[in-house]
């Protein structure tokens, strides 16, 4: 008796976390059903309107297209750049590796912030404030290291063996990285990439730094848009951003699956 | 004991290396030296930069009792936010942990997924929820204990509980990469020597997961103490922290030396903070 | 130029790995009958598995050679050394199916279409893979994955099989089965192999050839026969099967003097030595009960009797000393803890091994 109260107990104070975590997202969500033109909650009646609203505004569509390509651009150029020094920080010694390793993570323990003015004043002499390519630089620095890290971690997943097995076969180096090495890390590029374009996605703070009126992304337009109105069109905005957030969390926990599938 | 074999030769690792260093350097290192340079240059009376080297902008930060005044509420941001995102992370990540039912993916699902929605849309949430006509108001206002509105959203106390929300999922991250340590068996085995459930808490639970807690409570605290988006919207204008403060003197008053020097303070006070909590850290593990 | 006996030739291979200051293996030389299984059989961390990875090429020595058929291979590059092997995690990899990965050695090396399916397919019957051609590794059963592995490592026609502890991850039954058909392969396909194991009875059972090492240094090279029967020193005695290790002085002509046991008759075979050496006697040799004819006989008081299925376990103490004796199932009658016991064994059962080190 005195067991079942307190298993009561527990369950209904994870049950209020995670109300309080979700709450935001929810009220967002129901929101964004709402007919009247100020927010309220909760609604009167429930429609669509906002939703065929958000997608016949083109300012909001045009800072979406754009989010998707700062934040593609950027997860192209660290996956690029960052698998390959992943592969090199994975040897086991050589001199300089651990400060170059701590180089290479040291942007996810400064503040956004102090970033985003460091590359305010950069790229302001540059004439790069307010352009993609502006964009893109800030974003590969916030993106890389963790691009980095994933690519490593998954190379020290890697079975060692195998590629010593594939060479010791007949492959030349060469053939066992085509062959053993790079498709052994096809689920990890694909969640490094995915994390690094939702990041991107996502990012707020720089962008309030060094975007402007005609590079804007969508973060930036909904920041813009709630300073003034409040209205269920950006509730609906959001849901479809969250939504599309979500399809790419989606696609990681499938490849993190297999992974597991694949060792266990 | 085995030697690796993939070590690769030295012309190939630097070819590896050197674009992503050069992609770090442009992107991160770069910034940050202009960024110190910029915040002693001199600057004249219009506003624009001079070439030189001057010490005025942090003596006007450092001399002015506002800024020391916005350091402080800064820090208690900081504190408050990871005083409470902390202890309402532990019982998720504890149940995530334990669960055995199969709607346990989602659930982790659920917790960490909001750290992937954007700041600005959670934090827009809030205002719903919290504002003049929002929820929370509503409730009072429709249940009689309130005859007109408060104002919720604005201020220290929606921001602070803004982002607890926000960060939470950091922390249940943290804690949860922790409580691989403890294994069911052990609190067993307390049990069975013994132990009161609220013993193999105090004596077991707790410190083993003392390290994960503190990263987590760190994590939190850099995080909330950094954090613009949240406290300029939330925030109305009215709650001052070193991030609105930086922000202000960059876009609304144009002095780019103050908000260098700002900068260069929130940095000094990241790495106090996380060497301060590295030294707690190693005298812990010596204690235990 | 190149004799039989041969055909794998190891020379003075050496390897310290750095920060360390023991050498993972110090000057190993052996040579290996074409057609041959040889086993390095030793404790974990005796050097076993860098010795084998030497032979590969995957760790490269310090100094020593290592030669097939006559031909040096040093500075020959992986995939050009045509050795097949089978690694303890069986390394096949995950992102091709049973079928891609028992061709992966004959596709980098180019063979033709026709040529690779009939290879892979004789591989598939070889090794009782029909029906699982195109499962997904990840799919397959620890035993299965060890075939795959093998066939894998066997498509090539490789000159040597390197087998890495490969039944180290299997169940107690499955490792008997395997065993016995990584046998009877070897012997049909008269592939000259190399197979690390820690098990004294998997290494036994399996090899023409073992090398004992601890250490670093192969303490001994022979049939499992002469390893199990004259083992050279205490560390080889010890560590394959059970032993009675005596100290003793040489007396006079096939006669020793035992601590805490007296004289004692020694064969023939046993050369006289120096200050104290060391008898040992299997605890099998032991025999309970009236003494045979010019054998050794002393009365011991038994301690502890354990009770081991086909044979019973029977720790003594025989004045000083103490002896483990082996007897076959059923006991005598009137044998139990604390009583006083008649026991015996043959001169010829007597070894002299040398203290390791010497």
């Amino acid at each position: 008796m005195k067991r079942s109260l307190g298993l009561l107990c527990w369950r209904g104070l994870i049950a209020a976390l995670y109300a309080f975590l979700l709450a935001p997202l929810v009220v967002v969500l129901v929101v964004s059903f709402d007919t009247r033109p100020y927010l309220r909650f909760p609604p009167e009646h429930l429609s669509l309107g906002s939703y065929t609203a958000v997608l016949h505004n083109t300012a909001f569509l045009h800072a979406g297209l754009f989010s998707i390509l700062v934040g593609g651009a950027a997860a192209a150029v660290s996956l690029a750049v960052g698998t390959g020094a992943a592969f090199a920080l994975a040897d086991k010694a050589f001199p300089g590796r651990t400060a170059i390793q701590a180089m290479f993570f040291s942007p996810m323990v400064v503040p956004h912030i102090v970033l985003a003015v460091g590359l305010m004043m950069t790229l302001q002499p540059l004439g790069l404030l307010d352009t993609l390519s502006g964009l893109v630089i800030a974003h590969v620095g916030i993106t890389l290291p963790y691009v980095v890290r994933i690519v490593l971690s998954g190379l020290k997943n890697l079975d060692p063996a195998c590629e010593e097995a594939a060479r010791l076969h007949g492959a030349t180096p060469w053939q066992a990285f085509w062959r053993v090495t790079l498709p052994g890390l096809r689920t990890t590029l694909v969640a490094a990439g995915l994390i690094a374009f939702l990041f991107s996605f996502d990012e707020a703070v720089i962008v309030l730094f060094i975007a402007g009126h005609r590079a804007t992304t969508l973060p930036l337009a909904i920041y813009h848009y709630i300073q003034f109105k409040t209205d269920p069109q950006v509730a609906a905005l959001s849901v479809l951003v969250v939504l599309a957030s979500m399809i790419p969390v989606v696609i990681i926990e499938r490849g993190i699956n297999i992974r597991r599938a694949l060792t266990g | 004991m085995s030697e690796s074999m993939q070590a690769h030769p030295r012309w190939l690792r630097g070819l590896l290396l050197a674009p992503g260093l050069l992609a770090l350097a442009v992107t991160f290192i770069l910034p940050l030296i202009w960024l110190g340079r910029v915040s002693v240059l001199p600057r004249s009376g219009d506003g624009v930069s001079l070439p030189g080297f001057t010490l005025q902008a942090y003596q006007h930060v450092l001399g002015d009792g506002f800024y020391w005044w916005v350091l402080w509420k800064t820090v208690w941001l900081g504190i408050l936010t990871a005083a409470l995102a902390v202890p309402m992370a532990f019982p998720i990540a504890l149940f995530l942990a334990r669960t055995t039912t199969r709607w346990r993916g989602v659930l982790a699902a659920l917790a960490i997924a909001p750290l992937l929605t954007s700041t600005v849309i959670r934090t827009y949430g809030w205002m719903v929820i919290l504002g003049r006509h929002g929820m929370i108001n509503d409730m009072l206002l429709w249940s009689g204990l309130l005859t007109m509105p408060v104002r919720l959203d604005n201020g220290t106390l929606a921001t602070v509980i803004a982002l607890t929300e926000i960060l939470m999922p950091y922390a249940i991250i943290s804690i949860l990469s922790n409580l691989g340590r403890l294994n069911i068996e052990i609190e067993q085995a307390a049990a069975l020597l013994g132990a009161t459930p609220l013993q193999v808490f105090r004596r077991v639970i707790l410190p083993l997961l003392l390290p994960g807690l503190m990263t987590a409570a760190l994590l939190v605290f850099v995080l909330a103490v950094s954090s613009l988006v949240t406290p300029q919207l939330m925030g109305g204008g009215r709650v001052f922290v070193l991030a609105t403060e930086i922000f202000n003197e960059t876009t609304v008053s144009l002095n780019w030396q103050i908000a260098g020097a700002l900068s260069i303070l929130l940095l000094l006070l990241f790495g106090g903070v996380i060497s301060v909590y590295q030294r707690i850290l190693s005298r812990m593990e010596e204690q235990f | 130029m190149v004799d039989a006996a041969s055909y794998l030739s190891i020379r003075n291979l050496r390897k310290t790995y750095p920060g360390s200051a023991v050498p993972a293996v110090a000057d190993a030389t052996l040579m290996l009958e074409r057609g041959r299984m040889l086993t390095l059989l030793g404790p974990s961390g005796c050097g076993k598995t860098t010795l084998l990875r030497m032979l590969a090429g995957l760790t490269i020595p310090d100094s020593g050679l290592v030669l097939i058929g006559g031909r040096s291979m040093v500075g020959v590059p992986l995939h050009k050394r045509n050795m097949g092997m089978v690694f303890q995690s069986y390394a096949l990899f995950p992102h091709l199916n049973v079928v891609r990965n028992i061709a992966f050695g004959l596709e980098v090396r180019g063979l033709s279409d026709t040529a690779r399916r009939r290879r892979v397919g004789d591989m598939i019957d070889l090794m009782h893979l029909g029906g699982l051609e195109h499962r997904r590794v990840s799919d397959l059963s620890g035993g299965q994955r060890q075939r795959v592995a093998l066939a894998r490592a066997l498509a090539i026609e490789p000159d040597i099989l390197l087998l890495d502890e490969p039944l180290a991850n299997l169940d107690i039954k499955l490792r008997g089965i395997m065993r016995d058909e990584i046998r009877t392969l070897q012997r049909r396909l008269g592939i000259t192999s190399v197979f690390v194991t820690h098990d004294q009875e998997e290494a036994l059972s399996i090899a023409d050839v073992v090398a004992v090492m601890s250490g670093g240094h192969i303490r001994q090279i022979g049939t499992p026969v002469e390893i199990y029967d004259r083992p050279s020193c205490r560390f080889v005695a010890s560590f394959i099967g059970r032993g009675n290790f005596l100290s003793a002085r040489y007396f006079a002509p096939l006669c020793a003097d035992v601590d805490g046991l007296g004289r004692m008759p020694l064969p023939d075979n046993i050369r006289p030595w120096n200050g104290t050496g060391t008898l040992f006697v299997r605890p099998h040799h032991i025999h309970l009960g009236a003494p045979q004819a010019g054998a050794y006989s002393c009365t011991a008081r038994v301690e502890d009797i354990v009770y081991a299925g086909d044979r019973y376990i029977i720790t003594t103490q025989a004045g000083q000393q103490r002896l483990c004796v082996e007897q076959p199932a059923p006991l005598p009658a009137g044998i139990s803890i604390g009583q006083d016991i008649p026991l015996s064994w043959l001169p010829r059962d007597t070894r002299f091994v040398w203290e390791d080190g010497t």
